[in-house]
Order: C-alpha cells, then sequence, then structure tokens
C-alpha cells in the first residue's frame, strides 16, 4: 500500500496506515541508534560486563577515563586533532568555495577541462598515492608537520562539485547588479557570494569538519612523534591488544564522536536546507 | 580583468594556506628539539598498551636508568598501521622518520625479512642466542643472518574447566597427552553429561590449522618456500580432524574475539586450546578462580604430532638505517638478552612470559597461580616452550588460510575428499601467488 493510496481512503484506514509508518520508523530509528546507546553504556561498564552482553548502565566511566588518560596523552591528541581539523575546514572550505565559484561565475574555454582533471582525481584512492606523496613530503621537510598534514587535504574534488553545483543555484544578476554598482570581483565573492551561500557554507563545514576530525591515513604516514599525535591514530592504537580493554576504547570513542555530533546539530537546519538546494 | 581577479584571488588563497600552515611546522620542530635535551633517541614501534607497551616502557626504564645520554621513545600504534607505516617507509626509501625498533609477530617476520633485505640488523655477533628457546630464533633466521631478538611466547596449552571435567568423569590425566580423536571423544561425553561445549571454534580463521602444522612441525611451505599442502600428511589429517570437530557437535561456533572470551567468561565451553597469553582474558572473570587449570594440548595422530604448540609471540627487529641502530641494539642486547630480573618483573606485573631461557629457572616462573588451583603454570609454559618443534612460516601464510577456508566447505559437506580439496586449494593459492 503506498502512501498516496491511503491518504485518499477513509480516515480510518489513514490511521492505521501512518500506525504503521510510524511503528516501521520506530524500529528502524531504534536499530540505527543502537550501536550509539551500546557505546554509550559500554563505557561505563567494565571490558569484561561489555563482552558478556550487559545492557545496563554501570558505574565504571571514570575508571575508564582514568584508564584512557593513563594509556596516552589524551589530551595532546585532542589538542591537535583539533588545532589541525580546524585549519583544514577553514582553508579548505575557503578555497574550495573559490574554486566552485569560479568554474561557474567565470567564462574560460579550459574551465570544462579543469574541472573533468578534478573530478579525476576524485577517482584515485589516497592509498595509491601515500608512497610518492611521502616521498615528497620528505624531500620538502614536511614530515611530522602540520603544514604536511593540512596541505593535502586543503583542495578536495567534492567540496569543489559541492560548491559548483550549489553555485548554480546562484542568481547571476546579483553579480552583474553589484558590478555596475562598482564592487571589486573580491568584494563580490567576499560581500555578497559568502553571506548568501551561508547554508552552503555550513554544509560545506560539517562534511569537512568530519572528515578532517576523522582523517586517518596520511596523519598515520606522515606523523612520526607522540607530540603530533591525532585522536584517531590513538583510539586505534588501543585496539590491537591480546586482552582489550573494551570500556576503555569505548569512552575513546565517545570522546572522538562527540565533536562531530555537535557541529553537526548546531548546524543540522543550514545543512538540509543547502541539501534541498536553497538560496536565501 | 577577470583573469586577473582569479589570480589575484588564487595568489591570497594561497598565501593564507602557507602562513596559517607554516606556524604549526614551526612550532612542532622546536617541540622535537626541546625535548630530545641532547639525549640520543631510540623510538619502538608496537602494539597492545595492556602487554607490549609496559614491557617496553620497563625495559626503557631499565636501560635509561643506566645510560643517561639515551631516551627511548615507546609509540604505541594498531598492529596494522604499523605494518603500514613501516612499509611506506620502507618501500619509498626514505629513513627518515625511521624507528630504531619495531614489534614484529612471529608469523610475519620473515615476511619483512624477505621483503625487504637489508633493511634489519643482523644480531647474530651480537647477541648470545643459544639463551633463548630454538623455535624462535629460527622465526627470525634468514639464510645466515639471525635478524632481531625474541620477545615473549605464545606456548599453547590446554586450559579446561576442572569442574565440568570431573563432572563427566575425567580427571587431569584423562587430558594430558591426548590425541585431537581422543579429545573429541572426551568432548562428546562432556556435551551429553554437562550440556556444554568442548571448545569455541571460529569458521573464519584457520587458527586451528596453525596449531596442527606447528605442533607437528611442518607449515603449508616447505623450508625452501615451496607450497606444502598437497600430500602433507599433516594438513590432511589436520583437516579431517577440522571436520570431525564439526560433525560431532561438540564445538560452539564463534566469529569474533569477543564472543569467543564470552564463551569462555559464561562458562559455555568446558575448553579452550590457546596460546599462554590468553590467561588474562580467562582470569578476568573472577567468578571462575580456582575452576581452570592448564595441560598440554592434544596433539595430531602423524609422524612428528607433539603435544607442545605456540601460537602468536612476537620479536623486537633493529631498523639498520635508523639513526641510533647501534644504541637500539645495545639496548635490546642489555635488556632482552641478559637481564633476568626484567623478566621476573613482566611476568608478575604484565603476565609477559619472554623466550629467554635462563629467566625461567627464576622464582617467578615457579610461583603458584591461585586462579589455577595454585599450580606454577608460567614455569609449565616456560618448559614446554622448548620442546615446540621449530619450523619456517615463510611469506604466504595468510593467502594460504584464505584458500584453505574457502575450500573448506566442500570437505564439510561431503562432496570433495579430502586429498582432491587439498590439491585444488594449493592450485589456487599457487596462481594467486606466482
Amino acid at each position: 500500500m503506498t502512501k498516496t493510496d491511503t491518504i485518499y481512503t477513509g480516515k480510518g484506514k489513514r490511521r492505521i496506515s501512518y500506525a504503521f509508518q510510524y511503528l516501521f520508523l520506530t524500529v528502524i530509528s531504534l536499530i540505527s541508534i543502537f550501536p550509539f546507546l551500546w557505546m554509550i553504556i559500554g563505557a561505563t561498564n567494565r571490558s569484561m560486563d561489555i563482552t558478556l552482553g550487559k545492557l545496563s548502565v554501570g558505574n565504571q566511566f571514570l575508571v575508564n577515563l582514568e584508564n584512557l588518560l593513563n594509556a596516552g596523552d589524551l589530551l595532546t591528541c585532542i589538542k591537535n586533532s583539533a588545532v589541525l581539523s580546524l585549519i583544514m575546514t577553514l582553508l579548505s572550505m575557503l578555497v574550495c568555495s573559490m574554486a566552485g565559484y569560479g568554474f561557474v561565475i567565470f567564462k574560460s574555454k579550459v574551465k570544462e577541462f579543469f574541472f573533468s582533471v578534478i573530478l579525476l582525481s576524485m577517482m584515485i584512492p589516497t592509498s595509491s598515492i601515500v608512497i610518492p606523496m611521502f616521498k615528497m613530503f620528505s624531500k620538502m621537510h614536511l614530515l611530522n608537520t602540520k603544514l604536511g598534514v593540512v596541505l593535502p587535504a586543503i583542495s578536495t574534488a567534492f567540496l569543489i562539485f559541492f560548491f559548483r553545483q550549489n553555485t548554480k543555484n546562484f542568481p547571476v544578476e546579483t553579480i552583474q547588479s553589484a558590478r555596475i554598482d562598482g564592487l571589486g570581483e573580491l568584494g563580490i565573492f567576499f560581500k555578497i557570494y559568502m553571506p548568501m551561500m551561508k547554508s552552503s557554507y555550513a554544509a560545506a563545514a560539517i562534511i569537512t569538519f568530519m572528515s578532517s576530525w576523522n582523517n586517518y591515513m596520511w596523519p598515520l604516514i606522515s606523523l612520526q612523534t607522540k607530540e603530533q599525535r591525532t585522536l584517531p591514530l590513538m583510539i586505534s592504537s588501543l585496539g590491537t591488544a591480546y586482552t582489550p580493554d573494551y570500556g576503555m576504547i569505548m569512552v575513546g570513542i565517545i570522546i572522538t564522536t562527540v565533536p562531530s555530533a555537535l557541529i553537526f546539530f548546531l548546524m543540522q537546519k543550514s545543512f538540509v536546507d543547502s541539501m534541498m538546494g536553497s538560496v536565501k | 580583468m577577470k583573469r586577473r581577479v582569479v589570480s589575484v584571488i588564487l595568489t591570497a588563497a594561497m598565501a593564507a594556506a602557507l602562513t596559517a600552515g607554516c606556524g604549526g611546522a614551526e612550532e612542532s620542530k622546536e617541540k622535537t628539539s626541546a625535548d630530545n635535551g641532547g639525549k640520543k633517541k631510540v623510538t619502538v614501534w608496537a602494539w597492545d598498551v595492556e602487554y607490549n607497551i609496559p614491557v617496553m616502557e620497563e625495559a626503557a626504564k631499565r636501560y635509561e636508568a643506566k645510560h643517561s645520554d639515551v631516551e627511548i621513545e615507546v609509540m604505541e600504534y594498531a598492529y596494522d598501521d604499523i605494518t603500514q607505516k613501516i612499509n611506506t617507509n620502507l618501500s619509498s626509501g626514505i629513513t627518515e622518520g625511521l624507528p630504531e625498533i619495531m614489534l614484529s609477530e612471529d608469523a610475519n617476520v620473515q615476511k619483512y625479512l624477505q621483503s625487504y633485505p637489508g633493511a634489519f640488523r643482523d644480531m647474530k655477533g651480537e647477541v648470545e642466542f643459544s639463551d633463548f628457546a630454538d623455535y624462535k630464533v629460527k622465526v627470525l633466521t634468514l639464510e645466515d643472518g639471525i635478524y632481531g631478538v625474541p620477545f615473549d611466547i605464545g606456548t599453547e596449552g590446554l586450559f579446561y574447566r576442572k569442574d565440568y571435567m570431573e563432572e563427566a568423569g575425567f580427571s587431569e590425566e584423562d587430558l594430558t597427552d591426548i590425541t585431537w580423536d581422543e579429545f573429541i571423544e572426551i568432548g562428546k561425553k562432556v556435551k551429553e553429561v554437562t550440556g556444554k561445549s568442548l571448545m569455541t571454534l571460529d569458521p573464519n580463521t584457520m587458527t586451528i590449522m596453525r596449531d596442527f602444522m606447528q605442533s607437528s612441525g611442518t607449515w603449508y611451505f616447505t623450508p625452501e618456500g615451496e607450497l606444502n599442502m598437497e600430500g602433507n600428511p599433516v594438513i590432511e589429517e589436520g583437516v579431517r580432524i577440522y571436520k570431525e570437530l564439526m560433525d560431532s557437535g561438540v564445538v560452539k561456533l564463534t566469529t569474533s574475539w569477543g564472543e569467543m572470551a564470552a564463551a569462555l567468561n559464561n562458562g559455555d565451553v568446558a575448553t579452550i586450546t590457546s596460546g599462554c597469553w590468553i590467561v588474562p582474558t580467562i582470569t578476568a572473570q573472577e567468578e571462575q578462580s580456582g575452576l581452570w587449570r592448564v595441560t598440554r594440548m592434544p596433539r595430531l595422530e602423524v609422524e612428528g604430532g607433539t603435544n607442545y604448540g605456540n601460537r602468536g609471540g612476537s620479536n623486537w627487529l633493529v631498523l639498520k638505517d635508523s639513526e641510533n641502530a647501534d644504541i637500539a641494539a645495545d639496548f635490546l642486547n642489555e635488556i632482552f638478552a641478559k637481564d633476568v630480573e626484567f623478566y621476573e618483573t613482566i611476568l608478575k606485573d604484565i603476565g609477559a612470559i619472554g623466550a629467554y631461557i635462563p629467566a625461567q629457572k627464576s622464582e617467578a616462573y615457579n610461583e603458584p597461580v591461585e586462579y589455577f588451583g595454585g599450580e606454577a603454570i608460567w614455569a609449565d609454559f616456560a618448559q614446554w616452550a622448548q620442546k615446540v618443534p621449530p619450523i619456517n612460516v615463510g611469506v604466504y601464510s595468510d593467502e594460504a588460510d584464505t584458500v584453505l577456508i574457502n575450500n573448506m566447505e566442500s570437505v564439510l559437506n561431503g562432496t570433495t575428499d579430502i586429498p582432491d580439496m587439498l590439491k585444488k586449494a594449493e592450485e589456487l593459492l599457487e596462481a594467486q601467488i606466482r
């Protein structure tokens, strides 16, 4: 029974159908939310209870947290991850939105060619270019530096593509009238485009922040000392063990998840707006 | 005009990127040099924050106390991450960032030694290798060199629930030095009387096949690296036992470490055959204290079959081209190949059994373990370790595992004979690795 059928066949039937819809949705939400619940419950239990499948909240959270703090320099890792993610998010949003803007607003014969090159770069998996990149960055003396981690992540094909698609809905007349009023090209970008594309930037911020916060492969390869280590690297190192301490790992994962979740909930509205393709 | 604007924008963006990033770079360089304080730094890569890391930290502490000009930094990584990092470093031929020392599991040492000839330091003249269990030295041997220092052993034992066994009418004697066939018979009785499964089995791994081969002194490959599956009596017998275990209904199938640990801790199974490092996983369940015992593992009824096996265990390798390789070698030699007190400490505090034989006579090894009914289990393991048959594991063990796992089904459902399946498996493996 499809939705259109039910709407036109009597009130009672419609109610039953809604009931089923909600039941279905509830079950699906429970299934998708369960891993998160389990993570939170797990963080409050002993490793042993987690293996045995205990599903009630325990009182071991502080013990697990203490173990985690003893296992490595958690605060340094959080700081590194935060600094890197922040720089990466800001820079890559600036660079990629300019690129996306340029691809739509300015006219050039080679534009399409360059755009295809950028899209092609999406097809190459990071793992296949790690070794040449490692050599390059070693020669540039950028291994084990923040700049070395940030540089390859600033321009991403996906984000350029994202801004290009969103810019297509941007009213070009606004730009033309701004030019007539004597505003420079940079002024148009910063004073007109940026404020109007607020929701696109919000969506981009969420996506970029999450991917830089969870960035794994390149930081793993390029960072070499404890002082530079990021949070995902540290959490991952807790997993391989003869006897892993699951309670401690769960606390670590919660700490890793919180910033992404927070950013998402803060910007959720703009995110949805932008995905629907609206320009306000 | 427009073109100029675009170039202005691009330049601005690039300048912004550089200035923002450079701040980070400078900051990091200052930090490392400040931390060093003129000391020579030895970096160690290892995994397992509950086991290898504290062991290495203890070793570092002892060495640093005598050599004030050396600083040893232990970096914890996930197992796969070490593989990834070391492969990138070595295949790109760049020595920057190489650690002085890395941990490597027995099964993977040869892969490293053969893939990167010349990358690891030959320690033959530097370390007294006769002080280590034979099979551990064999793991590190390639042609004339011995590359690295053995660390811990994964000597296997048959851990069993004394209470379940007694209920089913079996004593320690009935379980000691038996064959797998006898073991399965015991399992049937245990299942009948107590309702408990005999052991867990993970159908997605070939761990048990590796146990069969190691304890019988053979492997998927010959010492020369030739395939050794088709017509190998040990593997044929191993597959037969595997099928027997599956058919007899005495095993509880589990598909992950977590499920396996839960089965132990819940009391769902009566035994587990595993490396001695399983002890903390068993003893985590305090309620079962005193109920567990350990004896020698079952053997295959084949020529060369023994009741002594090994699973896991690892070694310290020195990267030849790292900055302070000499100090690293001296450090390993001084602590891991000479310091008996160190081995006592790591056994008592961390439960780590070293492969260093002189340490095994010490008191710590002979102390009774309450959880296992007051038996001196560490001394047992250390003693059994010396009888484990040495083998050559070669390079493609994981690939061999996969091929066997995929083809086992045809034997289990009775559509293929064991020799035919092994023939096919060997052909598939050959096609994959040549």
